[in-house]
């Protein structure tokens, strides 16, 4: 039952997709590599480095639904590490510092998505705690995500809770790192935050830069033994 | 085209040790306090600094204490302040550089007109390796020196530090202190005089940045890079931890392990330049080369330039 269910939205993810990828279909080369990526499903924990495709991968949220990378297709997509024990991540979750983003994100691009990942090993398997941090500090996100097995979180190489990740539309990870440039770990926030500094400059068309700044924050703490 | 430097500082790192030297420092009279909240930062009065276990915590989930340890002499002529952390067991800080996740501790000299915090000084951190991850951390006390500067001839004035730290076990936690100093009288110890009584003497050692091959090369001579306080100093190693180096990016997080060949150690680490990255600032190659195996051994800070011009490329 669980497996014809998870077939049947492979299959109904792979037909939106396909229809996403017919109607982008004077785009370029990389459009090319992108589909072909987004067609291959990896869960292998790869390390995915800057200005590599991210390949496909499954994700379940806090709610136990299942679904694709692919499925956001086309879209530019932030993916943030969160952990509500951390005190640095829910510091300025907390602050409304990821609300900010979110909002001043949706303003340069309206159609960027946003994941939240919890690969935390203690508290990744229980998805009410992520599912309640986020709703109580009002993070409105495209997909809460529980990646209790860590092979999402080794796949990024997410190090520590807060870090950020953004792959442009084409699917090629272009930054990878630290929240803010915050000098005291996010307790005074910092001038620059480096997802809004690279959505606009990915809507200018520019070359990301920075495209990687050392995060800061707790360690992920993945599960001892991973499934993956 | 190679660039050639020798190593800089020799002195900060030693002070891995210094717990041990606190009757050293213990020269000034001191206060401190420890909190766990901003709002709770007021001084409740003078404790001596040598009675450490008198000091309150104001929380029970406070996994530090920082107090005085006075002040010390640098080599550069600098005064600096001396706070001692003392850890719960089974917790840790972290160095400069935490590694592949934590934070340093941060301070701010309390506002004095004409003095300014100058770039703290992290002693030899312990190497943490779990599965994952790989942290440069310190446990149970250690001690940090926090230089200021003012006006020539000047000693330093009563003054205060903020200090707050990143504490973590399995989970973290933020701490938050202040810690208070008298002002500097009579003779300042040395720390230079700290260090020579527990080092070997000075290493000399060479770095050097080959751009063909992307690539630095560390040597030395490796019968020096034995244990310094052990009697058996057949231990012939040395391993390199970096620094944080915005725009310079490694293979990994470290330690890069040293090889050992006629009687000379060699360390090859790769890098990538990466000018985008470098938030503006020169770009450096620098960390802290370990010596032994120890805490107590010896260390010794590198700080490369690379002389490559940070520009968009």
């Amino acid at each position: 039952m669980k497996h014809s269910r998870f077939t049947a939205l492979l299959t109904s993810s792979a037909l939106l997709f396909g229809a996403a990828t017919f109607a982008m279909a004077d785009d370029t080369k990389k459009d090319k590599k992108h589909d072909k990526a987004a067609d291959t499903t990896d869960t292998k924990a790869k390390h995915v480095k800057v200005g590599e495709q991210v390949p496909n991968f499954t994700m379940t949220d806090v709610n136990g639904k299942t679904m694709q990378f692919s499925d956001f297709s086309g879209k530019t997509v932030v993916m943030e590490w969160v952990n509500p024990g951390c005190p640095v991540c829910a510091g300025i979750t907390k602050a409304g510092l990821v609300t900010k983003m979110i909002a001043d994100a949706k303003v340069i691009d309206p159609n960027v998505v946003f994941v939240m990942v919890n690969s935390t090993g203690d508290t990744a398997n229980d998805p009410k705690a992520t599912a309640t941090y986020l709703a109580d500090n009002k993070v409105v996100a495209n997909a809460a995500v529980i990646d209790g097995s860590g092979v999402i979180g080794k796949m990024f190489d997410a190090k520590t809770t807060p870090s950020m990740f953004v792959i442009d539309s084409k699917g090629t990870l272009v930054y990878s790192g630290a929240f803010d440039n915050s000098s005291d770990r996010g307790t005074t926030p910092g001038k620059t935050n480096y997802v809004l500094n690279t959505l606009t400059q990915l809507k200018a068309g520019e070359k990301v830069s920075p495209s990687e700044v050392k995060s800061y924050g707790c360690g992920v703490h993945y599960a001892k033994k991973q499934n993956g | 085209m190679m660039y050639r430097f020798r190593f800089l500082f020799l002195t900060a790192c030693m002070l891995g040790a210094a717990a041990q030297a606190v009757s050293i420092f213990q020269t000034a009279d001191a206060s401190t306090q420890a909190t766990p909240s901003k709002s709770n930062l007021k001084s409740t009065g003078t404790t001596k600094s040598d009675s450490p276990a008198q000091l309150a915590t104001a929380n029970s989930k406070t996994r530090v204490k920082a107090t005085s340890a006075g002040w010390v002499k640098l080599a550069g002529g600098e005064t600096a302040a001396v706070v001692r952390f003392e850890i719960e067991n089974g917790w840790h800080m972290y160095w400069q550089n935490p590694g592949d996740s934590g934070a340093p501790p941060l301070a701010q000299l309390s506002a004095i007109q004409g003095w300014n915090l100058l770039e703290p000084i992290f002693p030899r951190p312990s190497i943490l390796k779990t599965v994952d991850d790989t942290e440069f951390v310190y446990n149970n006390s250690w001690e940090w020196l926090l230089p200021i500067e003012g006006p020539a001839g000047v000693s330093p004035p009563a003054c205060s530090f903020d200090l707050s730290w990143m504490v973590c076990k399995e989970n973290c936690e933020i701490g938050r202190g202040r810690v208070e100093f008298a002002a500097a009288t009579g003779d300042i110890p040395s720390v230079g005089a700290v260090r020579l009584g527990r080092s070997l003497a000075t290493l000399g050692a060479t770095a050097t940045f080959n751009s063909n091959d992307q690539a630095i090369t560390i040597s030395g001579d490796a019968g020096k890079t034995a244990n310094a306080t052990s009697k058996n100093s057949s231990a012939t190693t040395a391993q390199f931890i970096p620094a944080v180096m915005p725009g310079v990016s490694l293979q990994s997080t470290g330690p890069f392990p040293a090889t050992v060949a006629n009687e000379k150690f060699t360390l090859n680490i790769p890098i990538e330049i990466q000018p985008q990255n470098a938030l503006g600032k020169p770009l450096v190659f620098k960390g802290v080369l370990l010596y032994g195996q120890s805490d107590s051994d010896r260390c010794e800070i590198i700080r490369l330039p690379l002389n490559i011009k940070v520009s968009q490329p």
